[in-house]
């Protein structure tokens, strides 16, 4: 079967279209509760991840990505995990269990002796079938907040959900196969939305 | 150029001289420079590195693989970096307690500067590993300057065997053995062309120079009770693990809430304590001086009870406990140590006997169950159970340590294991909560385990036996009684019941007083709590001759077992 030249054109549209719109962070949710206050003084810790999936040991994945993936900016003075287990344990508390409460935050801001603290939740995260194939790929929904340590406030809220098969470019080429790959993507892109909101900006200042 | 062969001495010694000249003057150059220009000598020699177990979280937490750090070892001497050894790194984790993989708090960075001399420590996560299904491998690496606790260098990478296929697969990895060997490399190829500059670039903080911040290290800290009634003590004593060679002692406060209270050093100088009042009712004893209570509590050195703050109502609630340390350089950190709650409301608790209810009383024959209740699911430091009689007399009872139990009995066994006196008994039920809140219940009930009393009249009329079966005891309903009358060939001459006494009967009955045959009876009582008269009369004839003779058998269904007067069943 012979297409016309119209036809093929407007079939390589589409196609640019549906990988352009397969492409693209749609599911990044940035919510923003209150401005950044005016301070650029960027000492942050990454407070070990709460979950709701059944592996504290994927947790603990997780959390060591987002936290590598922050470090590799060099942007910040970020607290050593050590120091961070060490405040928990002060505050008797356990990493990965659950949520720390506003009080608990100010605690270990206090403790810590930082400006900002990121604390994470894992909303999911596993395996499931590649769009129109028998293959497994990994998914991840996180949802990371940016909290002012000294009020124990959540400044921004951002929600991310991402599925290996969305990064496809060309039939298999771009799928990302290992929930390692994926984890740091999502990382890469929550922390890109933050610094065109210009924390990192405000930081490198 | 063009040199001639008849000045061939000449010239050699002409090179040699200024060859001479040339490296003398390039010593004396290199020597001036190394006067007036200080070199880095940190930039100029080799960095050391400590490459620290590779935690394998595919295999669980802090599971250790020493295949690939050992691979990260000679990857890391191939970079020309001097490695620690493994057994050094394994001695210190040993002395510093290290339990755990992949981190180090600052404190142990800068030892492990100190013990090992180590510039950078590499630490490896392993994130996923698998070789059942497609062999899939992640690794995650961080690379920490000692000297300060900061991460100068990471990277992240994941691979599939699904990534590895190329169009005509060649040189394809078929397995997880041959897979990870390529994440590692291909991690470690991003690592950073600038290590020097990266190794050297400003620090966060000179622990040489003292600009490291003291930290806080609680050793011991308890805090007393945890649950308290308004008006009582709580108390807190903590115990300090700082490094006194380099620091003066802080001065140590407690904060309540919003009220801060200077700790008491004991005298042998190892621990802090402070006790306080959980909350006061009364008015008047907080005096409202605003938020710079703390500053005021800094400056007062009376080691006692400091009056804070206090803003509002005192209320049952959740008091969090902090630690101030402050330093006489200005430092100041808080630490939270606790919480106690304050309890002021009782718990509250219901009874729920089970049984039939006469005349407004639960009432038994063998055994009631009893079943408390707490309405607002307050956990409980202990119980107590008392049976009383009528005289206020304990005569069983027992106890125990938290919840309530589910369920109780009592067989109407007093202590001795012997049945009590049937009567009227008050069961009151006492429970206190973890503040020491006191909740009372009582019940009472009627144990009545005695059979009904049966009276049966037989007398003689003209040709017929009349019977009269009665009781004397009205105050418990009868639930059934029977009446059976046979002669001696077995022929049921009467049958008979109901639930109303007395009963009449009429027994037809020809006189004849040479015949010596028999009429047997029978007649059986039941109340409602169970308790059952059978009475198995003989010969009805003789017995209306006499009216004597009745033989009586009373049976009950009362238990007979040896099983403990209380039992319960716990929630947990």
């Amino acid at each position: 079967m012979i297409f016309g030249r119209k036809t093929t054109l407007g079939l390589l549209i589409f196609s640019s279209l549906l990988l352009l719109t397969a492409c693209s962070g749609k599911s990044l949710k940035f919510h923003r509760l209150t401005s950044l206050p005016d301070s650029n003084v960027c000492r942050l810790a990454v407070l070990p991840f709460s979950n709701e999936i059944e592996s504290t040991e994927d947790a603990v994945v997780v959390y060591r990505i987002f936290q590598a993936e922050l470090a590799e900016l060099d942007s910040f003075e970020l607290v050593q995990e050590g120091d961070i287990r060490h405040a928990y344990r002060q505050i008797r508390m356990i990493p990965f269990a659950r949520k720390p409460n506003i009080e608990e935050l100010q605690i270990l801001g206090n403790y810590l002796n930082v400006q900002y603290l990121i604390a994470g939740n894992i909303l999911d995260m596993g395996k499931s079938l590649e769009f129109g194939s028998d293959r497994e790929v990994p998914f991840l929904t996180l949802e990371v907040r940016l909290v002012e340590a000294a009020s124990g406030r959540t400044i921004w809220t951002t929600y991310h959900r991402r599925k290996g098969d969305e990064y496809r470019k060309v039939m298999h080429f771009g799928v990302v196969n290992t929930s390692t790959n994926l984890i740091s993507l999502v990382s890469q892109e929550i922390l890109e939305r933050w610094a065109s909101e210009g924390f990192i900006a405000q930081c490198i200042e | 150029m063009k040199y001639t062969l008849n000045y061939p001495h000449k010239k050699f010694f002409y090179h040699r001289f200024l060859a001479a000249i040339s490296g003398s003057a390039a010593i004396l150059m290199l020597a001036a420079f190394l006067i007036i220009t200080p070199v880095d000598i940190a930039s100029a020699r080799q960095e050391s590195i400590a490459v620290f177990p590779v935690e394998d979280l595919s295999r669980g937490i802090n599971s250790t693989n020493f295949e690939i750090t050992r691979y990260l070892y000679e990857e890391m001497a191939a970079r020309g970096l001097s490695i620690a050894l493994e057994d050094d790194i394994i001695s210190f984790m040993a002395s510093e307690r290290v339990r755990w993989l992949s981190y180090l708090d600052t404190d142990r960075l800068l030892l492990l500067q100190k013990k090992l001399g180590v510039d950078l420590v590499l630490f490896g996560t392993i994130s996923q590993r698998d070789a059942k299904n497609s062999p899939t491998f992640g690794l995650s690496l961080s690379l920490v300057r000692t000297r300060d606790g900061k991460t100068i260098w990471t990277n992240t990478g994941g691979l599939s065997l699904a990534d590895m296929q190329h169009m005509l697969g060649l040189n394809e990895p078929a397995t997880l053995d041959e897979l990870w060997p390529i994440l590692v490399k291909k991690v470690l190829s991003e690592w950073p062309a600038d290590m020097d500059e990266r190794v050297n670039q400003a620090l966060i903080f000179d622990s040489e120079a003292g600009e490291r911040p003291p930290t806080l290290q609680i050793k011991k800290m308890n805090l007393t009770p945890r649950y308290v009634r308004p008006g009582e003590q709580v108390k807190c004593i903590v115990q300090l693990d700082t490094d006194e060679e380099q620091y003066d002692s802080p001065q140590i406060f407690i904060k309540v809430g919003n009220r801060v209270h200077l700790a008491q050093q004991s005298t042998d100088g190892l621990f802090y304590e402070a006790s306080w009042t959980g909350s006061e009712i009364e008015k008047g004893i907080f005096r409202e001086v605003g938020h710079e209570s703390l500053n005021l509590a800094a400056t007062d050195l009376k080691p006692q009870f400091f009056e804070g703050v206090w803003a509002g109502a005192i209320e049952d609630d959740v008091y969090p406990v902090s630690l101030i340390l402050r330093w006489p350089a200005g430092d100041q950190q808080l630490a939270f140590v606790g919480n106690y709650t304050v309890d002021s409301t009782p718990p509250d608790i219901n009874l729920l006997i089970k049984g039939r209810k006469l005349k407004g009383l639960i009432t038994f024959r063998d055994k009631i169950f009893i079943l408390p209740t707490v309405k607002n699911r307050e956990p409980f430091s202990h119980w107590q159970i008392r049976v009383e009689d009528e005289t206020g007399k304990v005569v069983m009872g027992d106890e125990g340590k938290g919840s309530l139990p589910r369920k109780l009995h009592w067989r109407g066994q007093g202590f001795n294991g012997f049945p009590v006196q049937e009567g009227i008994y008050r069961l009151r039920l006492k429970g206190w909560d973890r503040a020491g809140n006191e909740v009372e219940t009582l019940e009472e009930v009627a144990y009545r385990p005695h059979p009904p009393d049966l009276t049966l009249e037989v007398e003689k009329a003209s040709n017929a036996l009349q019977i009269i079966v009665d009781s004397q005891d009205k105050e418990i309903p009868l639930q059934y009684w029977m009446l059976e009358v046979w002669n001696e060939t077995g022929e049921l001459l009467k049958s008979a019941d109901g639930n109303e006494l007395p009963a009449h009967f009429t027994i037809p009955f020809e006189w004849d007083a040479e015949d010596n045959s028999k009429i047997e009876g029978r007649v059986v009582l039941r109340d409602v709590l169970g308790n059952k008269t059978q009475v198995d009369i003989d010969d009805l004839y003789l017995l209306a001759l006499r009216k004597t003779g009745t033989q009586e058998e009373e049976t009950s269904d009362a238990p007979n077992e040896d099983d403990d007067s209380w039992a319960w069943l716990s929630e947990k």
